[in-house]
């Protein structure tokens, strides 16, 4: 029995395993694809992507390794593209703040849903997942018309303030706190801890993996946003990295490559930093729920 | 905190380090390429011309001295510059052709008159057969005249006994009560008589008048004692010979010599020993006496700014050896193709000599202009179009940019410094790309320098 079992086991993981890495190596592919994009030379760039980059009739023909491999691109992005680096810095001071932000603001409201019991909680917290639910594109016109009031618009505050009172990660942090038994807040309460010291030494840490996934999500959407600062940012000065990208003309495409891959390493950093964090706190959040 | 996230942190730490020193590199060289301007305000200016030149003294007025072409020079006692004194030797002639042009231009003389003596009897008898004419048509006249005057009288006759029958002919008719066929018969002849005389008399008039055109032509010439064009000729040679000769008689008793008539300064020399006289003026000299110019040869485009009467400064050293400055006014100006030549008139007092150097100098001013640029700031394109730099500040990527734009313009004047310009974008106040350390361009961003 137990070894028809393992059996059974053994030819399940042969079929799983090989979709599992043609998954994985679909996944893969464009990080590969932007990898030898950004080493190829722009002349091998205009012979195998004529077709593509001139719209003219034909066949593109791509190599993974490059017959003239170049550091040229990086070269021009780093030490000849000022612009880029602007942006880039852009995108750190914005994430950087709404992540602050969030923590600052985001974690206290989750808690407050989380440990305290008052007249309109769940009509509340409804509204705040309605909110969550809504695209941008349906709150952008109130988000402009507040800002504008505010004189906002045109400020790094303009996308960062939004984004800092977002109903998504209080959603998240808020499935972190609601996973801590409840026995032990009491505990805490009747050991003589008050609600700040409950929420410091007993619920942050405890939910920390909830917070740091909730917040790597934050990054995530943070370091990816495009319309929000297409909006309510004109000065290009004042644009994050995300909006660079678009800007590259399609002739440069290595260029382009190479701009995409460092644009990626922050989020590869921030999600190796953050990987336990993030499966604990999905699998907290995930089993509460 | 595991170990391995604490080498994620640090890597991440490290990209953002390297991140912030490439930021710096990049800025670095970014700043570095832009290039480098000054921006200055445009002016209001008058545009000043400085005109200058060196200019020499030249007589105020030529004289020649002139000798008898043809002659041999043999000696020249003075060289151009060299002032003379009246009666001063200036050069000699050689005395061996001197006496052969003589005897060649008498042996001419009398010959010339030989042929005008020829050329007068000739005329004498000529005259005569003139007169003679006259009186052949005066007879031809006389003649022609008593056969109109004939005639007439035969026409008269002729009307008279016509009007006679006519009337004798009304009288038998009244008489006899005959009829009236008869009379207009005679009255027919009557007619045809007056017609017949008024055709006589105008015979006559017609004659009178052909013969007295011909009669005063007749007279016109018999009459004509004028000279002729070859007596004319004749006589201007006889005189002329006659002149040379006594030139050449003058020189001869001279020895050859040739005397300054007047005190002066020599100022050019178109002879040469050995070599014949011309036609022209053998030297050329000023009188001590008259007035000196400076003269200036200037480039058309300082032509443009200089006029008669304008004021200049002379510079130069006098006879004394004293340095002089003087204002003196423009006299005369002449323009040619690429260049032209001022000429300022200079009196004794001034003590300057021919063929002296002289540093001219003259500055115009003109209208004050309200944008006035220096000539550097002021770039000319491709077409011959005239532009200038200014600075446009835009919003950029790296924040706010210094864009250059070209502004065409007009040139109203310039000088070798300034430029006045006129432009609907510029205005007093404006403030236009002076320098730049870089070739700039349209678009091109640049980095502003106090």
């Amino acid at each position: 029995m137990r070894q028809q079992k393992g059996k059974r086991k053994y030819l399940l993981r042969l079929l799983v395993y090989p979709i599992i890495v043609l998954l994985g190596v679909c996944f893969i592919l464009p990080i590969i694809f932007l990898l030898s994009g950004s080493i190829t030379d722009n002349i091998e760039w205009q012979e195998r992507m004529t077709a593509l980059l001139m719209d003219t009739k034909g066949y593109i023909e791509w190599r993974w390794i490059p017959d003239y491999p170049t550091g040229e691109h990086f070269k021009r992005l780093l030490f000849y593209t000022p612009a880029f680096m602007k942006l880039f810095w852009n995108s750190i001071k914005i994430v950087g703040l709404i992540l602050v932000g969030q923590l600052l603001v985001g974690v206290p409201g989750a808690w407050g849903f989380t440990a305290f019991r008052f007249r309109g909680r769940q009509m509340l917290f409804t509204l705040y997942i309605i909110l969550m639910l809504l695209p941008f594109q349906v709150t952008m016109l109130s988000k402009y018309l507040v800002l504008k009031e505010f004189t906002l618009i045109n400020t790094h505050a303009a996308v960062i303030l939004p984004a800092v009172f977002s109903t998504f990660p209080v959603f998240l942090m808020y499935r972190s706190f609601t996973a801590i038994p409840k026995e032990l807040l009491e505990a805490a309460r009747i050991d003589g801890a008050g609600e700040i010291k409950t929420f410091l030494f007993v619920g942050l840490p405890l939910a920390q993996g909830g917070i740091m996934a909730a917040m790597v999500v934050s990054f995530l959407e943070a370091w990816n946003m495009i319309e929000e600062p297409l909006a309510f940012l004109q000065d290009k000065a004042l644009w994050p990295l995300s909006l660079y990208l678009p800007e590259i003309d399609i002739a440069q495409a290595g260029f382009s490559c190479a701009a995409s891959l460092i644009t990626l390493i922050v989020s590869l950093f921030v999600f190796a930093i953050f990987r336990d964090s993030l499966e604990q706190g999905i699998l907290a959040s995930a089993l509460k729920g | 905190m595991s170990k391995e996230r604490k080498k994620v942190i640090y890597g991440f730490s490290m990209f953002l380090a390297f991140m912030a020193v490439c930021t710096l590199i990049a800025k670095g060289i970014y700043t570095s390429g832009l290039a480098r301007v000054t921006m200055g305000k445009v002016q209001s200016l008058n545009i000043s011309h400085k005109i200058t030149g060196l200019g020499s003294v030249v007589a105020g007025q030529e004289y020649g001295v002139y000798v008898i072409e043809g002659l041999r020079v043999h000696t020249i006692f003075v060289k151009v510059g060299d002032s003379v004194k009246a009666g001063e030797a200036l050069f000699q002639v050689k005395e061996e052709d001197l006496e052969q042009m003589l005897s060649e231009k008498e042996q001419l003389l009398k010959q010339i008159k030989a042929q005008l003596t020829d050329y007068n009897i000739g005329q004498q008898k000529e005259k005569g057969n003139r007169q003679k004419q006259v009186t052949r048509i005066q007879q031809d006249y006389d003649s022609l005249i008593r056969e109109q005057d004939i005639q007439i009288k035969q026409r008269q006759i002729e009307l008279e006994i016509a009007k006679q029958n006519l009337k004798r002919q009304e009288e038998l008719a009244s008489v006899s009560g005959g009829n009236g066929a008869n009379t207009d018969m005679y009255q027919l002849a009557v007619n045809q008589a007056t017609i017949a005389l008024e055709a006589a008399i105008l015979n006559k008039e017609e004659a009178v008048k052909n013969w007295s055109r011909s009669m005063e032509d007749a007279k016109n010439e018999a009459e004509w004692n004028g000279e002729t064009a070859q007596r004319i000729n004749l006589n201007q040679q006889i005189t002329q010979l006659e002149e040379e000769c006594e030139e050449l008689r003058e020189l001869r008793q001279a020895e050859g010599i040739v005397y300054a008539k007047e005190a002066g300064t020599i100022i050019s020399s178109q002879i040469l020993i050995g070599e014949r006289t011309m036609d022209t003026a053998c030297m050329l000299y000023a009188k001590e006496s008259d007035k000196v110019m400076v003269e200036v040869t200037l480039t058309s485009q300082d032509m443009e700014f200089i006029s008669i009467g304008d004021i200049v400064t002379l510079s130069y050293k006098s006879r004394d050896g004293e340095s002089k400055h003087i204002e003196a006014p423009v006299d005369f100006i002449e323009n040619y193709q690429d260049f032209g030549v001022a000429r300022f008139l200079l009196s004794e007092a001034d003590k300057i000599s021919i063929g002296q150097l002289v540093d001219v100098e003259y500055v115009s001013k003109s209208e004050l202009y309200s944008i006035v640029i220096p000539k550097y700031a002021l770039h000319k394109g491709e077409m011959g179009d005239f532009y200038v730099y200014v600075v446009e500040e835009q919003e950029g990527i790296l924040g706010m940019e210094n864009r250059i734009r070209e502004t065409m313009v007009t040139v109203l004047e310039e000088n070798y410094q300034f430029a006045a310009i006129q432009s609907e974008f510029l205005t007093k106040d404006s403030v236009i790309v002076m320098n730049s350390n870089k070739d700039i361009t349209e678009n091109d961003i640049v980095r502003i320098v106090e």
